[in-house]
């Protein structure tokens, strides 16, 4: 196990946030089964989420989309300018385009289905604290068809011969990021260590003004700048 | 029959499954079978074990099973709901959290335990 494998001192601090108390009940048994993740929290709509973030400064809020009095889309906009640091996991029932990309454009940090096991949750959980940004299949195909010929490519100009202000690694390991490969996954390929790849993806994201993986892999979709397909 | 697994629990979302299940065993002390709500063959097993109380999401197996048939005796809780599709309830009864959850599942443990 490498140094960036290892299980943070303190446990992972989540706050929930559904209208569904029985579901948050589920989730909250299933996190408090892991000696790693702890439930610090929990809320019934995204106007509470909002507070509880602001009063609990939770590492990670687990986000529904669809709820009474605040959605989890305006709750993520409105945590990530007033409590910045913490990620924020949307998950949800909702497979609709607006949702996905509204969560995304306000800074979530995954996005995810309901349908997932235990031990995948758990493991998007620490990835996002790793600064990974995980999406479910289902949606991270919505989201690449629509930067292939959806609206968000027919209404911005191509800019793919501009110059991006980053290194050329820098670069390239974002191109890895857009293809949906994790940081342990860049670092094999590249023969890099994970740290290594973990640096070179935050200074990329400063540089470019982003705030999470999934906004780089969108800046690199309609920049054009993805990496050229293997004839292998 | 014995009443291996009292409580029998057909989820279609793990999270939700399982984490009901987790907690209803946490909470009452019974050993909950969790099975998948479209594994027919598992169902029909569960249910021949003729449990007291079946937590269920509704699914095209579950839709088409006559479940007070299959377990008469079992007091039915639907938590289809739980995952915010909509309320479509195919019980009489439909928890809005888990205290309510446990309060309709404690009672028919509590008849099993006397009988």
């Amino acid at each position: 196990m490498s140094a960036f494998d290892a299980p943070p001192a303190q446990p992972i601090r989540v706050l929930l946030v559904d209208d569904q108390p029985l579901f948050r009940t589920a989730i909250a048994t299933l996190i408090e089964s892991q000696d790693d993740l702890t439930v610090v929290g929990e809320a019934e709509n995204g106007l509470i989420g909002v507070e509880r973030a602001k009063e609990l400064r939770p590492d990670l809020i687990v986000m529904d989309v669809e709820m009474p009095v605040m959605d989890g889309v305006e709750a993520t906009r409105l945590i990530h300018e007033q409590v910045p640091d913490v990620k924020i996991l949307m998950l949800t029932v909702s497979e609709s385009e607006e949702h996905l990309f509204e969560a995304i454009k306000y800074g979530a940090h995954g996005y995810l289905l309901k349908d997932l096991r235990p031990d995948q949750l758990f493991d998007m959980i620490r990835g996002v604290m790793r600064g990974e940004s995980p999406i479910s299949p289902a949606v991270a195909g919505l989201l690449l068809n629509e930067f292939r010929g959806g609206k968000w490519s027919r209404t911005e100009a191509p800019t793919a011969n501009a110059a991006p202000p980053i290194t050329a690694r820098e670069l390239e390991i974002l191109q890895h990021a857009a293809e949906g490969l994790s940081n342990k996954q860049i670092a094999r390929r590249l023969s890099i260590t994970e740290g290594t790849v973990k640096n070179h993806v935050h200074n990329a994201l400063e540089k470019l003004h982003l705030d999470n993986r999934i906004q780089a892999a969108s800046y690199i979709l309609r920049q054009g700048l993805s990496r050229p397909v293997d004839p292998s | 029959m014995p009443h291996k697994h009292p409580v029998v629990l057909l989820y279609v979302h793990p999270l939700l499954g399982q984490g009901i299940a987790s907690h209803v065993q946490a909470e009452t002390g019974v050993e909950v079978q969790a099975v998948s709500a479209i594994d027919l063959p598992g169902i029909r097993r569960a249910l021949a074990g003729d449990p007291r109380v079946i937590i269920f999401e509704r699914s095209p197996v579950i839709d088409i099973l006559d479940l007070p048939a299959l377990a008469p005796h079992a007091v039915l809780i639907d938590v289809t709901d739980t995952v915010g599709l909509g309320p479509v309830p195919k019980a009489p009864f439909v928890p809005t959290s888990a205290e309510s959850l446990l309060a309709a599942v404690q009672p028919a443990l509590a008849h099993l335990s006397r009988s």
